[in-house]
């Protein structure tokens, strides 16, 4: 307990140094750091820290690492047009990398970017859907058939080795598509919360005419956030996108457990279709989460 | 000002007497016992290992918000979802999930929902359907999403306003019913599920 508590001299008192030293000494005790000393709570009065007692020194975006640590962005500098076509694949092969129009949209830190125990990462990203192509005599947007309600994925990678970047893996609490089911593969649905899902075409139905039509100009938004309560520091230097298609629903009578996206493992049909995005961004925040 | 750390100075060459001491001497115990304010202290000491944990702000995250298993019909309908249908919405707003918070203290809330979702948009000229979704704090409406017609949407909110503490924070959504002639023979097969939910709470204290 850091307050002084020693007792006045008794008037008439002759000081000697002995004592006197004793008082500084006491003083000393309160006020110098350490375990179970220094100044504590019981030293300072009612609003006794001001905007200036805090450190705000920042690296100019108001990261002074008191709540704020770090902030990124990143767009690649595409409008609404002009983007990269993804073909759909089937299911041996892996997801690519959003990484179109020129300037890589994908979050880096050379020197990597810590994220210390009871600090929470914020990711925000948008992408702009220019235009798909679908073959209407595979898919239907509203059947009940394995290869009905087609979409494509797109979902948050981050490496957390080396800023080489060689070692890209899903995020907490994000699966990598790729668990089996029977004859399909893909994630249950509570393993996808950083994922965003791209519509391969969408319904038009009057009741006469071809009721599903390719889709355009369509914008999506999506976020994910994780607070890192492993006790040790995580170094990210990477966060990126990747997209994968086509998957459709699965549910629980098919997966023995919850619904899921999956690709069909033994349909030719998933492959060849495209989608193409044009304007992608991200956002990511590092705070502490208290 | 409220320090004072010289009451009247011992004078040079003077004996020092208890009383003169004890003058001095407690200006600086009085001020070191719980009497340090800004005036007494330097600019830009207090770094982040020097303030307790929630004191400026307490963040939540609820992971995994999903439709609410008791919602979920399965079987029906092939490989689509297990999902709400027809025959178990009876219209208007259903309360999917609540949370009661503890700890929280007055100031301000910053909250963000995002999740995927997808509806069935079968006969959906006849019936214009759409999802939507509405969060509320202590009943009242802090965030409403619009009809996502898109067979799947990515719903997205946003919101920040003033709490005076703790409270119930609650997730509803909408979806609107058909029209009986068009969807008799549809009323137990998938329409709606959403998923791989995420709701972040921030409360900054005042």
């Amino acid at each position: 307990m850091p307050l002084i508590t020693n007792t006045d001299f008794t008037p008439g008192t002759l000081v000697v140094a002995t004592a006197l030293n004793a008082k500084f000494t006491d003083v000393q005790t309160a006020t110098t750091g350490g375990a179970g000393t220094g100044l504590g709570p019981e030293n300072f009065r009612d609003e006794s820290i001001d905007a200036l007692q805090f450190d705000m020194s920042t690296t100019g975006g108001g990261d002074n690492g008191i709540v704020l640590v770090a902030t990124l962005m990143v767009d690649n500098a595409l409008g609404t047009s002009g983007g990269t076509a993804y073909t759909s694949t089937i299911n041996t092969n892996l997801p690519d990398p959003v990484d179109h129009g020129g300037v890589n949209p994908r979050l880096t830190w050379l020197a990597g970017q810590d994220l210390e125990d009871n600090d929470i990462l914020r990711v925000r990203w948008s992408v702009f859907m220019e235009s798909v192509v679908m073959n209407p005599a595979l898919y239907v947007m509203d059947g009940i058939f394995n290869n009905d309600n087609p979409v494509w994925l797109i979902w948050l990678q981050w490496d957390i080795t080396s800023n080489a970047l060689a070692n890209w893996v899903e995020v907490p609490n994000q699966g990598d598509l790729r668990d089996s089911f029977v004859n399909a593969e893909g994630s249950l649905c509570s393993e996808c919360q950083a994922t965003m899902v791209v519509p391969h075409g969408f319904l038009t139905y009057d009741g006469i005419a071809t009721p599903h039509a390719d889709l355009a100009n369509l914008t999506m938004q999506r976020g994910w956030s994780y607070i890192n309560e492993t006790g040790v520091t995580i170094t990210v230097y990477g966060i990126r996108m990747v997209i994968g298609g086509i998957y459709h629903p699965l549910n629980s009578v098919n997966t023995g457990n919850a619904n899921a996206f999956a690709k069909d493992n033994a349909n030719p049909g998933w492959s060849g279709e495209t989608v193409t995005l044009a304007n992608a961004r991200m956002a990511a925040i590092f705070m502490r989460a208290s | 000002m409220s320090r004072r750390w010289t009451r009247r100075e011992l004078r040079d060459k003077n004996l020092v007497s208890a009383k003169g001491f004890n003058r001095e001497y407690d200006q600086i115990k009085g001020i070191l016992n719980g009497g340090v304010d800004r005036t007494a202290t330097l600019n830009g000491w207090a770094t982040r290992e020097r303030i307790l944990d929630n004191a400026l702000h307490t963040t939540v995250l609820t992971e995994n918000v999903a439709m609410a298993p008791s919602y979920l019909t399965s079987g029906n309908s092939g490989f689509m979802f297990d999902a709400l249908t027809y025959d178990n919405f009876a219209g208007g707003w259903l309360l999917n999930s609540s949370v009661t918070t503890t700890g929280l203290k007055e100031g301000m809330v910053h909250l963000e929902f995002s999740c995927f979702a997808w509806f069935n948009d079968a006969l959906s000229t006849a019936n214009n359907k759409g999802v939507k979704f509405q969060l509320t704090w202590n009943g009242t409406v802090v965030a409403e999403t619009g009809y996502y017609y898109q067979p799947w949407p990515n719903p997205y909110m946003v919101a920040d306003f003033p709490i005076s503490g703790d409270g119930t924070l609650s997730l509803f959504f909408a979806y609107p019913q058909p029209l009986p002639d068009s969807d008799t023979t549809t009323g137990n097969v998938a329409q709606l599920f959403f998923g791989g939910g995420q709701l972040l709470f921030i409360n900054t204290v005042r």
